[in-house]
């Protein structure tokens, strides 16, 4: 068993990092310099990498030889989909220099809030956008206590971790809900075969891409982290725009938390406990520094599947579950060390 | 205009126009200290004023209030003859006013036109400018390439990050957005402190090549033989106080430093 972790794991090690490609680039050939240029300004490669390559271990380990199937691709897809919608607003948190640790929370407190409306016979509609509302507030609560009443965006959202939570214990008084079967359909319902969390989580993807990359909003995320005292001397209102991300991750987290809640047909008030540790993780793994001003949302993505696909490729290789929480917190500790070994490269090429 | 020129030239004014900008009786505390005691000054249509003094004189609180940075406890700026009001660097921008900061006001991770733009972002023509507030990175870059191109600042592309960037470099770009939103008065906080030589000079040339368009410049600077080249007029700031005002062509560093000491006294 231990070898099996042993063969996987490093596998995605050496794919991510890939220490000899990066540094011998900047002294090797010309074309190593280019390979080694786009590693540095592109982290997503790496990770795509070792999505790669942790699959084809899989695939190769896997006693049923099943890694490659469309039933273990699609469940992954499907199975990955509500950290990443969440990890897409934490994201754009972290693109400030700040952190979100109540996205769990706000997945646990949306899910249920929305089922005991179901369940209390309001439409899907009003259910949903009251669940995506709470979130909502809970990322104006966030963006209150860091900007106005300058709290380290560290403790602030921790507060409110607990807070969060609370309110869904203390509500549900530790029951769990059931909403009508009829909603079960959102989150475990497919567009041509693909399920509709994965392509959900998608579109939202590919258009929060678009507003950071083409909008002077989106750009002014990227400058609050760059450089928030040159920001605000420049006329940017970054109370604004921090204010306006964590509300955003807000919501993303409760549209998370509904999905999830919704594909499991159940609303426990301490699901997603947790999850904003893997949020993060798919953020680092992805390429967002947690220095801020940078990272992309589809690196985030890729990070979000990459730790999904390790958890399957463990299951299917049989190995005991134990192990994979050590092989995630590898993957994060390498993917940080990736990230300073950026930042110094960055230095030193100047 | 040539820069070795400068320090001899006097502004070409007419005496009746009023300043391009005018502070009259500028205070300011923080608690106890008192930063600013009525302080004066004027700046002329394309004149370069030096402001000096020790550590402590008043410098940073002064030209922070002039670029809205910081509001005086009393006092009056006026622009053109006109009281205004500077409550934020946007006032100031809107006033014709940019500030050159020493920390350098640019975000490393973003690209010299993005940085240019910052705050200021061109935006695509028509529906998808206006309404989808679609940004307009191509025409940004343009035009960025264009003023650099025009104020001789050399870099490879306006998609470097500025990270890449010296530091004459990075001056360069700060400087750039007073001539891109067509600022009449720049301010500039010891804008060559942390450059190397080489880049120095090619900071001061920049300076030379603005002031030559006609901006109006208060350079701020421990560096006095800098300041005795670059500048028409010496604004000497003591304690709080203005200690007295020297036209460049008629003085020289030892006297510059007897007043900034105190060793003698100006009026």
């Amino acid at each position: 068993m231990p070898a099996l972790v042993e063969e996987s794991v490093p596998a995605a090690i050496t794919t991510t990092s890939k220490p000899g490609g990066r540094l011998g680039g900047l002294v090797g050939s010309r074309h190593a310099r280019t390979v080694g240029a786009h590693l540095i300004a592109v982290p997503w490669i790496g990770v795509l990498l070792g999505i790669v390559i942790v699959g084809l271990v899989a695939q190769a380990e896997a006693p049923c030889g099943c890694f490659f199937t469309s039933t273990n691709l699609l469940t992954t897809a499907q199975e990955f989909s509500y950290v990443a919608l969440a990890a897409l607003g934490g994201a754009m948190v972290i693109m400030t220099k700040g952190i979100d640790l109540s996205v769990g929370s706000s997945m646990g407190l949306a899910g249920f809030l929305s089922a005991d409306l179901l369940a209390h016979h309001t439409a899907a509609v009003p259910a949903v956008v009251l669940g995506l509302g709470v979130g909502v507030l809970v990322g104006i609560v966030n963006g209150i206590l860091i900007t106005r009443l300058k709290m380290q965006p560290f403790i602030a959202t921790l507060g409110m971790l607990s807070v969060v939570r609370g309110v869904a214990l203390g509500w549900s008084q530790g029951f769990t809900l059931y909403p009508p079967l009829s909603f079960t359909s959102l989150g475990q319902g497919t567009v041509l075969g693909i399920p509709n969390p994965f392509v959900i989580m998608l579109v939202i993807a590919v258009l929060l891409s678009l507003f950071l990359r083409y909008t002077p909003l989106g750009r002014h995320i990227y400058a609050v982290g760059g450089n928030e005292d040159a920001s605000r001397l420049l006329g940017i209102r970054t109370q604004r725009v921090k204010i306006f991300v964590y509300a955003f991750a807000g919501m993303l987290a409760a549209a998370g938390g509904i999905l999830l809640m919704s594909f499991l047909g159940s609303a426990d008030p301490g699901a997603a406990t947790g999850y904003e540790l893997d949020v993060i993780a798919a953020c680092v793994i992805g390429g967002v520094s947690l220095f801020g001003g940078e990272g992309t949302l589809f690196g985030v993505v890729l990070g979000a599947f990459l730790i999904e696909e390790i958890r399957d490729a463990l299951v299917l290789d049989q190995v005991p579950g134990y192990w994979t929480t050590l092989a995630i917190g590898l993957v994060i500790l390498i993917a940080m060390a990736i990230d300073q070994g950026r930042r110094r490269v960055r230095r030193v090429a100047q | 205009m040539s820069t070795e020129s400068l320090a001899n030239a006097e502004p070409e004014r007419v005496t009746s126009t009023p300043p391009i900008l005018e502070a009259r009786g500028i205070s300011k505390s923080f608690g106890t200290v008192r930063a600013l005691a009525g302080v004066d000054i004027d700046l002329f249509e394309g004149e370069i004023i030096g402001l000096v003094g020790d550590n402590g004189a008043g410098k940073s609180t002064l030209i922070k209030i002039l670029s809205g940075a910081l509001l005086p406890d009393a006092g009056e700026i006026r622009i053109d003859g006109r009281p205004i009001r500077l409550n934020s660097p946007l006032d100031a921008h809107a006033n014709g006013i940019e500030t050159v900061y020493q920390d350098l006001a640019v975000v490393p991770q973003m690209d010299i036109a993005e940085n240019l733009y910052l705050g200021r972002e061109v935006r695509l023509p028509g529906v998808a400018g206006k309404i989808g507030r679609i940004i307009h990175r191509r025409a940004m870059r343009r035009q960025a390439a264009e003023h650099f191109e025009s104020l001789h600042i050399k870099v490879k592309s306006m998609r470097q990050r500025v990270d890449t960037l010296s530091g004459g470099q990075r001056q360069g770009v700060a400087v750039a957005r007073s001539v891109v939103f067509g600022r009449r008065i720049v301010i500039m906080d010891e804008p060559t402190a942390a450059l190397g030589v080489q880049e120095t000079q090619q900071v001061v040339e920049l300076i030379g090549r603005i002031n030559a368009r006609g901006m109006a410049i208060i350079l701020i600077s421990h560096n006095m033989p800098q300041v005795l080249h670059l500048s028409h007029r010496i604004v000497v700031l003591r304690a709080g106080r203005r200690a007295g005002v020297l036209k460049t062509a008629e003085t020289d560093v030892e006297q510059v430093v007897r007043v900034i000491t105190g060793a003698e006294i100006i009026h």
